[in-house]
């Protein structure tokens, strides 16, 4: 299965990543070979997503609200959903810049691109992962925020 | 008594027994008497209310002991408020009009009361002057309706705990009459042979000069009266256990005015109303016991140090009821506490007849604690004033509960823990888990 198509409506395909490449071979078969390559990281990259979304729901219902600090208002479960964005964009960027550098032009883009939309996957994530504590009555002490 | 209502508010023990308060004051109309039937009242209301009135066990922590007056036991007695004062003057009950000028009970009289003595009403104590309650008490409590009650509900197994002053008129010259009373039933064996408690309160505050006020009260002769009234206690007194509460001087001088006597809560109360849940912690002596109760170092005002670890469990009730008096105004603001979605401490619950008497009750508890802690002697082993520090809290000790969320927390969790699907009272749940998260923090006090 090719996971970086979850990431198409913002990375775009590999088609639209070669085809400014399509005058020259050599580029083109770069660009092939980069996008392959990512494509065979791209698992680490839902991971992180994954990892991320459910570990800071996590963190917030459990040991965050199980704190003093009157951690159970809604402006503290809105820190933990920028910081899941936050950290998984940094996160997703390193990895890919790191794990799979490349200097074809519009790598750096594709990046950013892809480290934001796994960043608002993770947030997502988050969001669902609150849903489901709050309607199923997981343990907390913090306010059940979505349960109507 | 106010400070024993305060202290059983506050979570105090009496290891099981409910307490019937019987309080005799001739003065009908003090204004701090009636305050104090209000305060029983509220007391009373918020008790019913933690157990949907007695169908539910005794919450552990606050207000966990009933209160009975002697009226609801019998129904439809008349209370000592109405019954025990008489606007009649002293002169007219002894009938000494019937006495000859020559006769010599009429020189007698004279010796023994004074004129103001004989003009006095009895609707407003004997103000000083035992000799005066010690003729009139005696006909009040044999033929008193609520004596009569309480010989009647009084059950084996019950105990009796007697509070009065020594150095006035009504308690010295009361307690022993009221004793002997007791200890004279010999009809009612559970009343007779029931343990026997009581504690008097020596002299600890003053009265400024009668002679500016109009006063029939000196406080010159407090001493003296009380010297005269131990000697006697001393052979007559039969109670198992006798406990002495005073100061060592008259540190605090009030307004000398018998209509008001709107004196405020003062430490050696409070002495003497924790001696009442000694009392009732203890098995019936061989011996008549005789104890009091001192402080470890004489200061102006008292913190838990000075007071000494006798009085811990004092100070950490006191502290618990100013806690949850912190929290039940925080909370009525903290629009995303868990327990609103929880357990229904919504907006209507803070509106509703429970908490808002309890609220009231919690008014009247600062206004207490306040004048405790501004008296002469002052006690005052709380730091109330910053809510951002609050580790502390009480005087000379650091709690591990930083501000009040982290009791808050703790409400939070009890909450979670808490699993009773046996009633659905929200109110006793509230009082619950505030006990459960101010304990979890104040009881290092005890340690």
């Amino acid at each position: 299965m090719k996971l970086l198509s979850f990431y198409k409506w913002i990375a775009g395909s590999m088609a639209d990543f070669t085809s400014q490449f399509k005058d020259n071979e050599v580029l083109f078969n770069q660009a092939r070979a980069y996008w392959s390559k990512l494509e065979a990281s791209s698992v680490i990259v839902l991971v992180i997503f994954l990892v991320l979304g459910i570990a800071m729901a996590i963190s917030y219902y459990q040991p965050y609200n199980n704190s003093p600090g009157r951690h159970y208002k809604p402006i503290h479960w809105l820190y933990f959903l920028c910081g899941t964005f936050v950290l998984t964009f940094l996160l997703t960027w390193c990895y890919v810049h790191f794990a799979v550098p490349s200097s074809l032009n519009g790598v750096s883009m594709l990046h950013l691109k892809l480290a934001l939309g796994n960043a608002l996957y993770a947030a997502g994530l988050y969001f669902f992962c609150s849903w489901i504590w709050c309607q199923f009555n997981l343990p907390t002490n913090a306010c059940r925020i979505f349960k109507f | 008594m106010k400070s024993v209502t305060m202290l059983m508010a506050s979570g105090m023990s009496t290891n099981g027994y409910a307490i019937v308060p019987i309080i005799l004051d001739p003065h009908l109309d003090l204004e701090e008497k009636k305050n104090l039937h209000t305060l029983i009242e509220g007391y009373q209301d918020i008790y019913n209310k933690t157990t949907n009135k007695g169908s539910l066990n005794h919450l552990e922590g606050f207000f966990n002991s009933e209160i009975v007056t002697i009226n609801e036991l019998n129904n439809q007695v008349n209370d000592t408020q109405q019954a025990s004062g008489s606007k009649e003057k002293f002169r007219s009950y002894i009938n000494e009009a019937n006495l000859a000028a020559d006769d010599i009970n009429n020189y007698l009289v004279q010796t023994l009361f004074s004129s103001k003595n004989l003009d006095s009403p009895l609707s407003v104590g004997f103000k000083g002057n035992p000799n005066v309650g010690t003729v009139v008490l005696g006909e009040m409590i044999e033929g008193a309706d609520w004596f009569r009650a309480f010989k009647q509900h009084c059950e084996k197994d019950d105990r009796i705990f007697i509070i009065s002053s020594i150095f006035g008129g009504t308690g010295a010259s009361g307690y022993p009459l009221l004793e002997k009373k007791i200890k004279g039933s010999a009809s009612q064996p559970a009343v007779k042979n029931a343990v026997m408690g009581a504690v008097t309160v020596l002299p600890y505050y003053g009265l400024k000069d009668p002679t500016t006020s109009g006063s029939d009260i000196d406080s010159a002769n407090f001493y003296t009266k009380t010297k005269a009234a131990l000697a006697y206690y001393e052979k007559t007194v039969l109670s198992d256990y006798l406990y002495y509460a005073g100061e060592t001087s008259l540190i605090q001088v009030y307004e000398n005015d018998e209509k008001k006597q709107d004196d405020k809560a003062h430490f050696i109360e409070l002495v003497a109303a924790s001696s009442l849940f000694d009392f009732l912690h203890r098995e019936k002596p061989e011996t008549q016991q005789f104890l009091t109760r001192a402080i470890d170092d004489a200061q102006n005002s008292l913190d838990l140090v000075s007071l000494g670890s006798g009085y811990k469990e004092i100070v950490k009730c006191v502290a618990d009821y100013k806690l949850l008096g912190l929290l039940i105004n925080v909370l009525q603001t903290e629009k995303f506490f868990p327990l609103i979605k929880n357990r229904g401490f919504d907006d209507n619950f803070y509106k509703d007849a429970p908490f808002q008497a309890l609220k009231r009750f919690t008014e009247i508890y600062d206004n207490w604690y306040h004048e405790l802690s501004t008296n002469k002697r002052a006690f005052s082993p709380l730091n109330t004033d910053n809510k951002k520090k609050m580790e502390g809290w009480v005087k000379t000790l650091s709690l591990d509960a930083k501000d009040d969320s982290y009791y808050l927390l703790k409400m939070i969790q009890a909450s979670n823990g808490n699993k009773d699907k046996t009633h659905e009272n929200k109110f006793r749940f509230f009082l619950q888990f505030a006990h459960d998260a101010i304990n979890y923090y104040t009881k290092k006090i005890l340690k």
